[in-house]
């Protein structure tokens, strides 16, 4: 098996390392890319790089999944800054996991308008939490960062158990 | 290698083939469009029935289904409901058919007839090659690679079984393209087209629903969802309920002519109660007396309203893996035959607030879009480029009988995925991998599509 070594997404799609895309350039690009690199427009070729074309489209399919999705992407930029960030932060603050499960028993008994109220609270706190991983890589906090990234995962978390309830 | 083969420079001949349920048949790229391959009378549509003749013979198409009351339980339909699946799965629905459907080796279903064990690989193969030969035929020349299409909701199992007819019906199949996606080619293959499609694909036996985003020629599927267990077939069922239960009662087990014969009414009471606002039946079944029976389309559509509410379903959660509001899509467009049925379309319509594109023939789509996929396979069309998805979640069974997901439903394929997993005990040098398909949490209810040893491992501590 060839091996190819993976590049990040962004090298992938020609861009900076920056957590500002413009998604209608990003989406017009990965139809470029894979225009340009795919195993349907290779597979009567007489070429004996089929291996390599598909990794390369395999390539694009997973760069354009991660880019298009500002908090996938807030991750990989970050992880690229300072490779390990994520794994070194996972100790979060007690009083946020004290606040966390308490919002996590708030999810398990709303109801009606109750339920619509803690969806708007919750989709604020994600915004907030969204704002703040911008502003800590801007200022090249990555540690910051990185504890940000994984309360955002308990507001997630408790939005996505709020919508399976409905 | 010392020698390469000269490069050929005609253009290859890639059919698209529909499978169906109900009906099969094949088509090629033509000019800008795609034209159907019919048989010397015209018609486009070969019956997907196969009939075992007592004298050795084996029909296939209109003649097999003509001798479905003659010989009941040497006449299979409907086979594409039991491919690539086990018998205890399909135990319950073969109770209902003429024909007999036995446990074989590995629980795989086997058709018998007479003394013969059929499996449906063989008898979808018996009609690829009546479609192939429909294809030689009206192309003057030697049909020997295929696009085959699938409901996209068929897991891998299914698909591997569908490969395998057509190699047995001497077929190399290029690809297994998904139903709806096809549907979307065939439709947007003009070039004016560009925007969010939903195909919504109510067949004989399978529904699908796929929605596709349309780009200057590049076809991506954004989202699909389905179940290959509802179609025409079921409602087919329901009527024939209500007729079995009009006939004066009688010991034991239906008589295999009975349950063709009473299928059959049900099939044709049906279509007509697509233009008609009631359906009058008259069953002359001799011994097993005779039944006369209307039926309103308000009672046939109350009797189907929950199975075509389980297609909208369907929709509505396409849409949401979709990343999609309903709003959003531009176009509905509906394929297979039983969305002739005017409550799926009233309902399609009042889901959708969109009047459904009535511009490609329900019928014929599948096929047309097939060819079009064959003939970019075949090197002839480098102008549009699919861009599908995996229609299941694909993962590895951990401890505990649990299914990590590892590539997750609607995932653009090629796709790959890396993730870390730690041993089990110290000094571990080789991991056995068993890989699964489906939704579900745990392994025992998914599907199961192989199993690897992973070597090499160098030895160190367990984590």
């Amino acid at each position: 098996m060839i091996h190819v070594p993976t590049r990040d997404p962004f090298t992938v799609f020609g861009l900076k390392h920056s957590l500002d895309v413009d998604e209608r350039a990003l989406e017009a690009r990965y139809l470029k890319l894979s225009r340009e690199c795919h195993p349907d427009l290779h597979s009567a070729g007489q070429t004996g790089d089929c291996i390599a074309v598909l990794q390369r489209a395999a390539e694009i399919n997973d760069a354009w999944r991660i880019l298009r999705d500002p908090w996938q992407r807030a991750r990989t930029l970050l992880e690229l800054l300072s490779p390990g960030a994520l794994e070194r932060n996972k100790k979060l603050d007690p009083a946020f996991l004290a606040e966390a499960l308490e919002l996590a028993e708030e999810v398990a008994f709303a109801s009606g308008p109750a339920a619509a109220a803690l969806r708007a609270r919750l989709q604020e706190a994600l915004d907030a939490d969204y704002a703040a991983l911008r502003g800590h890589l801007d200022r090249r906090d990555l540690d910051g960062a990185a504890k940000r990234c994984h309360e955002s995962h308990y507001h997630k978390k408790a939005l996505q158990d709020l919508e399976a309830k409905s | 290698m010392s020698s390469t083969p000269a490069v050929q420079k005609t253009a290859r001949l890639v059919v698209g083939i529909d499978l169906g349920t109900t009906n099969s048949l094949a088509a090629i790229r033509a000019g800008k469009g795609a034209r159907v391959l019919r048989q010397r009378d015209g018609e486009a549509l070969i019956p997907s029935v196969v009939c075992f003749h007592p004298d050795g013979s084996s029909l296939v198409g209109r003649p097999a289904k003509a001798l479905r009351l003659q010989h009941p339980t040497r006449t299979v339909f409907s086979i594409k409901r039991l491919i690539g699946r086990s018998a205890r799965e399909v135990a319950a629905e073969a109770t209902g058919l003429p024909y007999k459907v036995v446990a074989g080796e590995r629980d795989l279903p086997r058709v018998q007839v007479g003394d013969r064990l059929l499996s449906p690989e063989a008898i979808s193969a018996l009609i690829l090659q009546e479609v192939r030969a429909t294809a030689e035929q009206a192309l003057g020349q030697p049909v020997r690679e295929a696009v085959v299409t699938v409901p996209a909701w068929f897991d891998d199992a299914q698909r591997q079984a569908t490969k395998d007819a057509a190699s047995l019906a001497g077929l190399d199949c290029l690809r297994i393209l998904n139903e709806p996606t096809a549907a979307a080619l065939a439709y947007g293959i003009d070039g004016t087209k560009d925007g969010t499609v939903l195909v919504y694909d109510l067949g004989g036996g399978t529904f699908d629903v796929s929605i596709l985003r349309i780009d200057d020629g590049v076809f991506r599927v954004l989202s699909t969802a389905g179940d290959t267990h509802l179609g025409g077939d079921d409602f087919d069922g329901l009527l024939a309920e209500r007729i079995l239960a009009a006939l004066p009662p009688a010991p034991g087990p239906i008589d295999p002519y009975v349950l063709q014969a009473v299928r059959s009414a049900a099939e044709s009471q049906k279509i007509r109660l697509s233009d008609a606002t009631s359906a009058d039946l008259q069953l002359d079944l001799g011994a097993r007396g005779s039944v006369t029976l209307t039926v309103t389309r308000a009672e046939f559509e109350a009797a189907i309203a929950p199975l075509v509410q389980r297609t909208l379903d369907c929709v509505t959660r396409a849409v949401k893996d979709a990343g999609l509001s309903l709003d959003r899509i531009d176009e509905v467009v509906l394929v297979g035959g039983s969305t002739r049925i005017p409550l799926v379309r009233a309902r399609i319509q009042a889901l959708t607030g969109k009047v459904p594109h009535t511009g490609v023939d329900p019928d014929l789509a599948v096929a047309l879009g097939a060819s079009i996929q064959a003939d970019v396979l075949a090197g002839n069309d480098r102008s549009l480029l699919l861009l599908d998805v995996i229609p299941l979640s694909l993962g590895i069974e951990t401890l505990g009988g649990a299914v990590q997901k590892l590539i997750l439903r609607n995932s653009t394929i090629p796709t790959s995925v890396t993730e870390e997993f730690s041993t089990g005990v110290d000094n571990q040098t080789a991991v056995d991998l068993t890989i699964y398909q489906g939704e579900r949490e745990l392994a025992r209810d998914c599907r199961q599509l192989g199993q690897f040893k992973l070597r090499g491992i160098p030895p160190m501590p367990a984590a």
